[in-house]
């Protein structure tokens, strides 16, 4: 009998900008990014109320993914937010502090939605052309031959997740790791291969985070193994098979015939004389290493022992790949026939190392492999998990550098000097620029305004306790100064502080400027963001306004 | 059980309030300036909207006179894939005027007019004199007005189209960037040639699902047209190609470890020592039979065994798994895909190339499909930050081909009637001349061309010469397929209904023709002088259009505008009027559907009905 549910009609809310409840809920969600922003952003803790697990995060990502929203507009800004950042690791913070901003602005300054999208819409081409233009006074050329910009772009990546709980000393040892891990990941011959390298994370608890490595060829958990099993297979390199089915013996992959046994048939022994036979020839082939995804039969296993192979089983399927990558062997999905000999793989050396209670046996790859493991040591699980996401950020904002070899200045710089940029340019453009987009010049000055409030609403975020946002009204740096005091550069750390230099804070209104190039061989940027992540970042936020600016009205389906 | 709700006089009530409601949440989002709507479910799902029949459809209309309007709505959109939004707004303004004559007439005369009557009536004009109005009053126009070039349009006609279609569904970031990927495609997949057939259209209606493929969280700007087909997998094994050139595929489409008996039989095996041979010796077989093929590249539309993907890396193939059955059927039939003897499952295409492209990320295969003219497969990649955006693009996309099919088809096949014995070519030009006001213009133009340079789309039309093949869009543009958008249709329809006196009876073209102005007047309602000036406007040119003369003040053109949005006419939009004439038909046809509406009977189910009830009925049957 079927059950007819009677549907119940939507709810539907008018014009839900107009709603003062809304926009608290906008407001908060800036307020929780905003303060996670930055080297002193405030760590957030989420838990539910019936116990469990605490969750303590200041990436963006992490804490979005944690949260459930009640407001759909909010909630498609966080969605927008969470697949920016699976796609680009980073900026995830800017691209929604940037958006709501831009939201409120737009509301505060009393722009109708179609101008305000449009200003936007045009606004947001301008900064694009300024960035992707040679003379933009933002953009550094990532400089391969030193290793600098790199560690600064690392760096960067490393101290804005506060979670992470390192000291400045421990930071500069995690980011050099992370550079290390990258630089093993870049394959040396660019010739045939085309796609990176792979490194590989163990995270390790308990341990003080010096004790964290970077070891090249992978790490592989072993279990009561000695150094004599080791000797005994003499000098490398060493040979391996590597299988990708199970060795157990079970009768479990036949699928769905039925089976018909006869009578004094013994199917488990029939299946074990195949393995041994597997066994026999790869002893006679020489091989020195057995290694299995799943389970092995433990017969087959002693046998494999006694003859001096080093056996290593329950491999997984994350770990497959990488060791068919760095030993050249091909995966053998099948027990049943003659092992070829061109399956096999060849491992450069093997060697155990003990970390804590692990007890861990290192591949070596044999020609260049572009393997590396990382071994990550913090002091509780959760400061692991989040020093774990860290390094594979950075890793990936690294990797970003490779196809475009920019990097923009952090700290807040860049946002100020951009908004002086566009304030700059719509002065000198008002009038047809209005006309290009058919709105009055007036509210073009107004979409101006919203837009660079906006920017400059995400350097604010920037500053901690006690401390001030400014901006230099030559070159449209950033400084974070404690009150009354002088800081010695801006927070990017390319522009020194001199008598003279006439600075404003932030979101006060100042005369509009031409921002000043600076010398860049004096100094060398203190930090760096993404340029890649970034601009998506400012795309998507400018996309996600004009989105949400655009919405008349809501449907929500309660059935 | 049933009771009446409704009694027969209140039915035109009851609809008026009905859609008077829908007409609220639809006004909202009408047009470019038009805002959008979200929907939310409780399962977390989000999605943004402006297709006018999706909202309808979202809303779960209980009320039946509701769910009627979305019936014909759906119909409408079904035919047209357009204005569904128009047809409620049309509605409404319809309705209230039906109600406004009735009661008008209760008070002047006794005679009563009762709205079933008008709609009746309403409807027969619409079958006997609608056509004519709009092939004498409306079409001629449309296509003088191209003719005369007082509209240039820049560039092609199709952008043009695809742009007022665009322009009313996604917000103008997104339909700034889809309008020129979307012609892209167009041009892409008709191989640059202009045909003079709607194929190519066609195509792209039909197939558009298997032509797209969606990325989110990437900005828009991402989007982008690529070659061939576009498979939303990664490949199970990866080679590169050894040697750019064709290569050869084979296609798979069973799981090559399974036994060649019927499926779903089970087949019952001796347990023998040699068993574990004998299935492994079935797939050697076949993978060597394969082999023999010499292919490069293993396409197959279920998982494939363990054994066959290392097979596939010991002899440097590339594997891809899990495929859209249905993608791979288009890619058969667009390689015309041959079985080997021997092999009964499996097929042999030839691919011009096959990759693996990275749009953010995760990898997807793209594989090339040989050209050879139309169709030349082509794939949209659409890119947008969330997922309730990317629906967005990707409806207003699917919609776009499917309103230039409808457009395509009723043009060309109004052509064909008009004069079968000429080419088509010669039977539009025909067309335009029957008109005296055209033939006048048609002197203009050739009068004109000797001075004015026309951009070179339509001016390859314009001078009929046997080397320049028109391309099929100016077919339509001189047919008069297509009006301006923001209001031509409106003026000159409510123009010639009000003045064409030999149609009908007056009351009912009066009614059309004031429902109509005024819905494009409510739609104006936030500036109403930039109605009343475009208006004034459009009548006085339309006068001396009527008079014949002056025609060389209208062909400089550059004043021109007729109810044009201000950005002038670099970002000229137009609309088809097959799909505006539809339009009007449907919603006439839905008005007399809904007047015809004697009384509503709710029938409550059991499983509805309180308790009390049911308990009382079952003691008097114990009675």
């Amino acid at each position: 009998m079927s059950r007819v549910c009677k549907k119940n009609p939507s709810l539907c809310t008018d014009e839900p900008l107009a709603h003062a409840e809304v926009w608290q809920r906008l407001t908060l969600l800036r307020h929780i990014l905003s303060s996670c922003y930055g080297p002193f952003g405030r760590l957030k803790q989420i838990h539910n109320n019936v116990g469990g697990s605490v969750l303590t995060t200041s990436t963006s990502s992490v804490l979005l993914k944690a949260i459930t929203f009640s407001e759909p507009l909010v909630k498609l800004i966080a969605t927008s937010i969470v697949n920016h950042t699976t796609r680009f690791s980073d900026c995830g913070l800017f691209a929604g502090i940037f958006s709501i901003a831009l939201i409120e602005n737009a509301n505060r300054l009393g722009l109708a939605a179609g101008i305000g999208s449009q200003m936007y819409k045009y606004l947001l081409k301008e900064c694009n052309r300024y960035l992707s233009s040679d003379g933009c006074g933002c953009k550094v050329k990532v400089d391969f031959s030193s290793i600098h910009s790199l560690l600064t772009l690392a760096y960067s990546v490393i101290t804005s997740k506060q979670a992470c709980m390192l000291t400045p000393c421990e930071a500069q040892y995690i980011t050099s790791l992370t550079v290390q891990a990258f630089l093993h990941s870049v394959p040396c011959d660019s010739s045939s291969r085309t796609c990176f390298g792979r490194t590989v994370t163990i995270l390790l608890e308990g341990q003080p985070v010096s004790n964290s490595t970077v070891f090249p060829g992978l790490l592989v958990e072993v279990h009561e193994l000695h150094f004599t099993d080791l000797k005994k297979l003499g000098p490398a390199p060493y040979k391996i098979v590597l299988f990708s089915t199970s060795l157990s013996g079970d009768l479990s992959e036949i699928g769905d015939m039925a089976l018909e046994i006869h009578t004094g048939v013994n199917p488990e022994g029939a299946l074990l004389d195949q393995l041994l036979k597997l066994g026999k020839q790869v002893v006679r082939d020489g091989v020195g290493l057995f290694a299995c995804q799943k389970v092995i039969h433990p017969v087959l296993q002693h046998y494999l022992e006694e003859h001096g192979l080093v056996v290593i089983e329950r491999l997984g399927v994350s770990l497959m790949e990488p060791v068919a990558q760095i030993t050249g062997a091909l995966i053998v999905a099948s027990p049943y026939s003659p092992v070829s000999a061109h399956v096999y793989g060849r491992v450069g050396g093997l060697s155990l190392h003990r970390h804590g209670p692990k007890e861990l046996l290192q591949l070596l790859p044999f020609k260049d492999p572009a393997v590396s493991t990382m071994v990550l040591c913090h002091r509780n699980e959760t400061m692991i998990a989040e020093l774990k996401e860290a390094c594979r950020r950075a890793e990936h904002v690294l990797r970003l550098t490779l196809k475009e070899p920019y990097a923009l200045l952090g700290g807040g710089c860049t946002e100020t000097l951009l908004s002086a940029y566009i304030r700059d340019m719509s002065e000198s453009k008002a009038t047809e620029a209005a006309q290009a987009i058919n709105c009055s010049p007036s509210e073009f000055r107004l979409g101006t305004e919203a837009f660079c409030c906006s920017l400059q609403s995400v350097a604010l975020s920037l500053e901690g306790n006690g401390q001030q946002c400014l901006i230099d009204l030559t070159h449209g740096h950033c400084w974070v100064t404690a009150v009354d005091t002088d800081s010695e550069t801006c927070s990017c750390g390319l522009s020194k502080n001199r008598p003279g230099l006439e600075k404003a804070l932030l979101n006060t209104g100042s005369h509009s400027f031409f921002p000043a190039a600076i010398n860049k061989f004096d100094h060398q940027p203190k930090l760096l963001d993404s340029f890649t992540a970034k601009l998506s970042a400012l795309n998507m936020a400018v996309e996600m306004a004009s989105l949400v600016l655009d919405v008349k009205y809501i449907v929500k389906d309660v059935n | 059980m049933a009771k009446t709700c409704v009694s027969e006089s209140a039915s035109l009530q009851a609809s008026l309030s009905v859609v008077g409601a829908l007409e609220c949440v639809v006004r909202r989002c009408v047009g470019p300036e038009g805002g959008s709507v979200l929907f939310t479910k409780d399962t977390g799902e989000t999605l943004i909207t402006r297709h006018g029949q999706r909202i309808l459809t979202s809303l779960h209309l209980d009320h039946p006179i509701a769910r009627m309007v979305l019936e014909c709505v759906c119909a409408h959109d079904r035919v047209t894939a357009d204005g569904s939004k128009s047809f409620i707004l049309l509605l409404a303004t319809l309705l209230r005027g039906i109600r406004d004559s009735v009661n008008r007439q209760h008070k002047a005369t006794w005679n009563l007019a009762t709205p079933r009557n008008l709609a009746n009536r309403l409807l027969a004009f619409c079958w006997k004199e609608l056509d004519d109005v709009i092939d004498h009053c409306v079409v001629p126009y449309a296509s003088s007005l191209f003719l005369l070039n007082g509209y240039r349009l820049e560039g092609r006609v199709l952008p043009a189209l695809v742009r007022g279609y665009v322009a009313g569904r996604v917000g103008i970031g997104q339909a700034e960037i889809l309008t020129p990927l979307l012609c892209e495609l167009y041009n892409k997949v008709s191989d640059e040639q202009d045909h003079l057939t709607e194929e190519p259209i066609a195509f792209l209606n039909s197939n558009f699902s298997l032509l797209h493929i969606t990325v989110s969280g990437l900005p828009t700007g991402r989007s982008q047209v690529v070659e061939g087909i576009v498979f939303a997998r990664d490949w199970s094994v990866w080679r590169e190609a050894p040697h750019c050139g064709p290569v050869k595929a084979l296609i798979v489409s069973q799981c090559l470890d399974k036994p060649l008996a019927a499926v779903g039989e089970n087949v019952s095996i001796c347990f023998q020592q040699d068993w574990l041979l004998h299935s492994e010796r079935i797939m050697e077989a076949r993978l060597a039979a394969m082999l023999s093929l010499q292919a490069h590249v293993v396409l197959s539309s279920v998982k494939q065994p363990e054994r066959m993907l290392e097979w596939a890396r010991e002899n440097s193939l590339a594997v891809l798994e899990c495929m859209d059955s249905e993608q791979l059927e288009l890619l058969c039939q667009l390689t015309a895909a041959d079985t080997p003897p021997l092999q009964p499952m499996l097929r042999v295409v030839m691919l011009s190339f096959y990759r693996r492209l990275h749009p953010g990320g995760g990898g997807v295969a793209q594989l090339g499909i040989p050209c050879c003219g139309f169709p030349h497969a082509h794939t949209l990649v659409l890119c947008a930050p969330t997922a309730g955006a990317l629906e967005q693009s990707m409806c207003a996309s699917r919609g776009t081909f499917a309103m230039l099919q409808h457009l395509c088809h009723a043009v060309l096949r109004r052509t064909e009637q008009t004069s079968e014995t000429h080419t088509l070519n010669d039977s539009c030009t025909r067309e335009t001349e029957r008109d005296g006001v055209c033939e006048a213009c048609e002197n203009h133009d050739h009068h004109d061309q000797c001075h004015i340079p026309l951009p070179d789309q339509s001016s390859s039309g314009q001078s009929r010469g046997p080397a320049s093949p028109p391309d099929l869009w100016d077919v339509i543009l001189k047919a008069g397929g297509v009006l301006p958008v923001g209001g031509a249709f409106e003026f000159l329809l409510h123009h010639s209904l009000l003045h064409c006196c030999n149609h009908g009876d007056t009351q009912s073209r009066r009614l059309l023709a004031e429902a109509i102005l005024s819905m494009f007047r409510s739609l104006h309602s936030h500036k109403p002088r930039y109605f009343l000036q475009h208006h004034t406007h459009f009548m006085s040119k339309l006068q001396i259009m009527k008079l014949g003369h002056a025609v060389r003040e209208l062909g400089s053109g550059s004043e021109f505008r007729l109810a044009l949005r201000p950005e002038g006419p670099a970002s000229l939009c137009v609309e088809s009027v097959c799909s505006k004439h539809q339009l009007v038909v449907s919603v006439l046809q839905c008005v007399s559907r809904l007047l015809c509406v004697g009384a509503i009977l709710y029938i409550p189910s059991l499983a509805q009905r309180p308790l009390t009830t049911c308990s009382e009925e079952s003691e008097e049957e114990n009675i």
